[in-house]
């Protein structure tokens, strides 16, 4: 997740749509998400309102800017993971014209590995690094690619002795690294 | 006469009985084939299937839980499915100093019943208020005996018995059916509270069992000793999994479970009270406990004195000894062990810091023996938590009072997936620092709390034709059918007046499309409005959704809204402060997002929220950073490996933590992550969709077939977490 001081933040389950489930039929199902919208502009008098009032708000809002965006078509073959489907939708929604500034999202896999570090850290990176090719090479399809910089980081280091169990504990440096591509 | 359908019974001769010494009958044995996912060992998940052997031939629909089968019958006098609470004490203690001192009718009785249990239904809040505050809070923090479930016992889809130990998110399903059917609903949140503070996920763990039984342990030590519970939970099986307790050897000491202890169970990270020392030392005194693996997983868990580290180990300065107990009760020892703990626990119940006077009594009312339950009733029965302004509720509880007041039981397994996507699936906790309770609501998250409304609401909708329902309801008796159908949550008056305005719109809506009148070929019988003005609407009407009213009453639809405003919805009682950009810690950072897209709206160029100006005004051509973050701390050394470096090798003896490829960058690094991608001086890439040289894009690969049709379904939605949603890896030889 990421947190801002001020600027809103949409975050979505899935790139497939985001839709919210009604029990009544068209005429009213129309009033009644207005009625949630209104829920969301209402004055609230503690920090806990305030954060139903604003999520409320935000995800009538969402709901309607993404009601456009619909199913997808990707340029070029992605593989078959989870994660790259994921990019695969985020190029389709830049392409669509959403007011993106900042995205992020989750590497496939976790990479704590504290244990047997060698066989998940490279197929995890495999995963990882095969969708953001991917991705990059849709960019470049569509006309995208001088938009976007793809950014790939961690929140902390490991230590550079291994422990007992085939992997590394904690240490202090990290890395990040922009992916710079070649015109 | 009948011809007998059986012989007569004849005499037994006990000489001659066969005697099966020597010749003894083979048992007929029944088998249950299962299945399960287990981690494969390499970061990935495959499906185990295993047999169950019964020796006696199972009921149909025999239970395969863990204990005993639970007993499905109702206790007398519950209200809509929900039980009563305990009876409490003929005689409560009198009110302690530095209580609440105000008035304790319904609203703190509902209150109490909301944060330290599941809502109030039927009687329930009447019924503490009559006990007075102590009583009350007494009657949660000390039943009697152990919790009764009362309705019927959960099921999935079909009707089946949950198989809590086996079958996937049934574990879930297993806990969430405690919270609607228990009489003790503290002891359930309390265990939630457990959960969260030594949190422990099923992903690193073999069994779902080991995480029930965890549950169980803190169900039973809840309102005990800290020091044992922590104790207890150091050598939990699943704990000892997920952090790697059962692979710290003296030998080389993983030092991942005597971080935690410190930073997250009892101490706190950046207060000064240990140092990265301490962690080491921490680690040696931990050693010894292992395990052993099969098919099963890991089973067999114990203390090795052979594994044990047994020299001399200074912690926090004092030197001995130490083992795990010790280790436990240096930490519960340590100055700062008894403001962390009061603090911690205070936060789960009260939105505001706990400080000034009432910090000092909670500390020192713990330190005098690490007791929890004395903590805990002053917590309940402190003025701040009757005072304090709402608390966003987690979704599982929020999920859990929405069922006990519907009086519905657990009977799909919809629940755990779409907890699952409001943030919070129960034995999956995001990381070991738990759930962020700060942090219940997103547009993700809210549109999750909005559909499992829906989805409760699923098969409880008004008869539109039925005798009961008045043709000529109002606006008003709608929305107070619609609020009774959920016991009459208390209701802000700016919720009430919106309800009521959308029944007025809803009205005028439905009042219109009568008056268009049915479609040609509907029932004649039906009453045809005469004010159809415009000729020749009928056949302009071809589509059904311009039939009148399709079986939908105003009643129905408030409820969905009212839900929103009152207690089903927004989770209106809980709420906390916002989340900053500032002054988030690492795991404040990390503790949100299910791991799924998530974009940032807006930024300096743009008005201060394109996002809720719409898209139409966003600017259309700015620059997009898409950030993409390892979870976890990756380790920089293998991405970018100094191969060659002599240094690396001595620190990485083992060659398989070793990347053996020599660089191709100069330098003598090897960029596990750049190869990918191709190398430098590869030809320009401006080709149009074909394959490159240095691409190594992998042909989609087909689904593994052995997923089963619950998480093909899912996958096909997009619904399965990452692991899951990958086809299965081929077995690798070790």
């Amino acid at each position: 997740m990421i947190a801002t001081a001020e600027k809103p933040v949409a975050a979505i389950d899935s790139v497939d749509g985001y839709d919210l489930w009604s029990r009544v039929g068209d005429p009213v199902e129309g009033e009644m998400f207005r009625s949630f919208a209104k829920f969301g502009t209402l004055p609230s008098d503690s920090p806990g309102m305030a954060q139903v009032r604003r999520a409320t708000y935000q995800t009538d809002k969402l709901r309607q800017d993404l009601a456009g965006v619909g199913d997808f078509t990707s340029p070029v073959p992605y593989p078959d993971t989870y994660f790259a489907h994921k990019l695969a939708g985020l190029a389709a929604y830049i392409n669509f014209g959403l007011p993106l500034r900042v995205v992020t999202i989750r590497a496939a896999g976790g990479y704590d590995t504290h244990a047997d570090q060698a066989a998940d850290l490279q197929s995890n990176l495999r995963d990882t690094c095969d969708g953001i090719l991917a991705f990059q090479r849709d960019l470049e399809q569509r006309g995208l690619a001088d938009r976007v910089l793809i950014e790939l980081w961690s929140e902390f280091g490991r230590r550079p002795e291994e422990n007992g169990s085939l992997g590394t504990d904690h240490g202090a440096a990290g890395c990040a690294r922009p992916v710079l591509v070649k015109p | 006469m009948a011809i007998p359908r059986h012989s007569p019974v004849k005499a037994v001769d006990e000489k001659r009985k066969p005697k099966h010494r020597g010749h003894r009958k083979r048992r007929r044995v029944w088998k249950d084939k299962h299945f399960r996912w287990v981690p494969d060992g390499h970061g990935d998940w495959r499906v185990q299937g295993y047999i169950y052997t019964h020796h006696h031939k199972p009921k149909k629909g025999h239970f395969r839980g863990p204990g005993k089968k639970p007993t499905a019958q109702a206790l007398p006098g519950t209200v809509a499915g929900a039980p009563a609470p305990t009876p409490a004490p003929a005689v409560s203690d009198p009110l302690p100093p530095g209580a609440y001192q105000g008035p304790f009718g319904r609203p703190q009785a509902v209150r109490l019943l909301e944060r330290a249990g599941f809502g109030a239904v039927g009687g329930q809040a009447e019924a503490l208020v009559s006990l007075g505050l102590v009583g009350a809070v007494q009657s949660l923090t000390r039943p009697s005996g152990t919790a009764v479930l009362s309705g019927p016992a959960p099921t999935d889809d079909d009707g089946n018995p949950i198989a809590p130990a086996d079958a996937w998110g049934h574990d879930h399903l297993w806990w969430l059916d405690r919270m609607v059917r228990t009489n003790q609903p503290l002891v359930e949140r309390m265990a939630l509270i457990f959960h969260d503070w030594f949190a422990t996920s099923l992903a690193n763990v073999s069994r779902q069992q080991q995480m029930i039984d965890q549950s169980n342990l803190f169900r039973s030590q809840c309102f005990g000793s800290f020091l044992d519970l922590f104790r207890a939970a150091t050598i939990d099986p699943a704990m000892l999994q997920w952090l790697n307790g059962n692979e710290n050897y003296k030998w080389a000491p993983n030092e991942n479970y005597a971080r935690e202890m410190m930073e997250l169970f009892s101490l706190g990270a950046d207060r000064g009270a240990y140092s990265e020392d301490d962690i080491r030392e921490q680690a040696r005194a931990l050693t010894g406990w292992r395990n052993d693996w099969g098919d099963v997983g890991a089973y067999n868990f114990r203390f090795d004195p052979n594994w044990h580290d047994t020299g001399t180990k200074t912690v926090f300065g004092h030197s001995g000894n130490w083992g795990w107990e010790d280790a436990c009760r240096l930490c519960v020892e340590h100055p700062l062990h008894p403001s962390f703990f009061a603090a911690k626990l205070w936060s789960y119940f009260v939105p505001q810091p706990l400080s000034g006077g009432r910090q000092d009594e909670l500390t020192s009312l713990y330190a005098t023996g690490w007791q929890i339950r004395p903590v805990l009733e002053s917590i309940l029965m402190s003025p701040e938590f009757y005072e304090s302004p709402p608390m966003v509720k987690p979704p599982v509880v929020q999920l859990a009072g929405t069922l006990r007041t519907l009086g519905r039981h657990i009977d799909t397994e919809a629940w755990y997936w779409l907890c699952e996507e409001a943030g919070q699936r129960l034995f999956m906790p995001p990381n070991v620092s738990g759930w962020d309770d700060n942090r219940w609501l997103d547009t993700s998250r809210m549109r999750a709390r909005w559909n499992i409304v829906t989805y409760a609401l699923e098969g409880i909708s008004v008869d539109v034709w039925g005798d009961d329902y008045s043709t000529t309801e109002t606006a008003e008796e709608a929305l107070a059918r619609a609020l009774a159908s959920w016991g009459n949550p208390a209701l802000r008056e700016e919720h009430r007046a919106e309800l009521l305005d959308l029944a007025r719109r809803s009205e005028s809506l439905i009042v219109a499309n009568w008056q268009k009148g049915p479609l040609p070929g509907d029932a004649p019988e039906r009453p045809r409005t005469a004010d159809r003005r415009q000729p020749g609407r009928d056949s302009a009407m071809s589509s059904p959704k311009h039939t009148c009213c399709d079986g939908f009453t105003r009643s129905q639809l408030l409820r969905s809204a009212a839900a929103e405003a009152g207690k089903g919805l927004p989770a209106i009682e809980p709420g906390m402060p916002d989340p900053a950009g500032t002054g988030l810690s690492r795991r404040k950072f990390l503790s949100r997002s299910a791991g799924l897209a998530l974009a940032v709206y807006g930024a300096s160029k743009i008005p201060l929220s394109a996002f809720e100006t719409g898209i139409a005004q966003a600017a259309q051509n700015d620059k997009i950073v898409v950030s993409v973050f390892f979870d976890g701390g990756i380790d920089a050394l293998s991405v970018l490996a100094p191969v060659g470096d002599p240094k690396y090798s001595q620190l990485r003896p083992k060659p398989r933590l070793r990347a053996r490829r020599r660089a191709d960058l100069q330098g003598g690094h090897a960029p596990a992550v750049a190869s990918r991608g191709g190398r430098a001086g590869d030809p320009p890439r401006r080709g149009q969709g074909q394959r490159l040289p240095g691409d190594r894009l992998r042909p989609p690969r087909p689904v593994a077939l052995h997923l089963p049709p619950l998480l093909r379904d899912r996958r096909a939605a997009g619904r399965l977490p990452d692991r899951l949603a990958r086809p299965l890896p081929r077995r690798r030889r070790r």
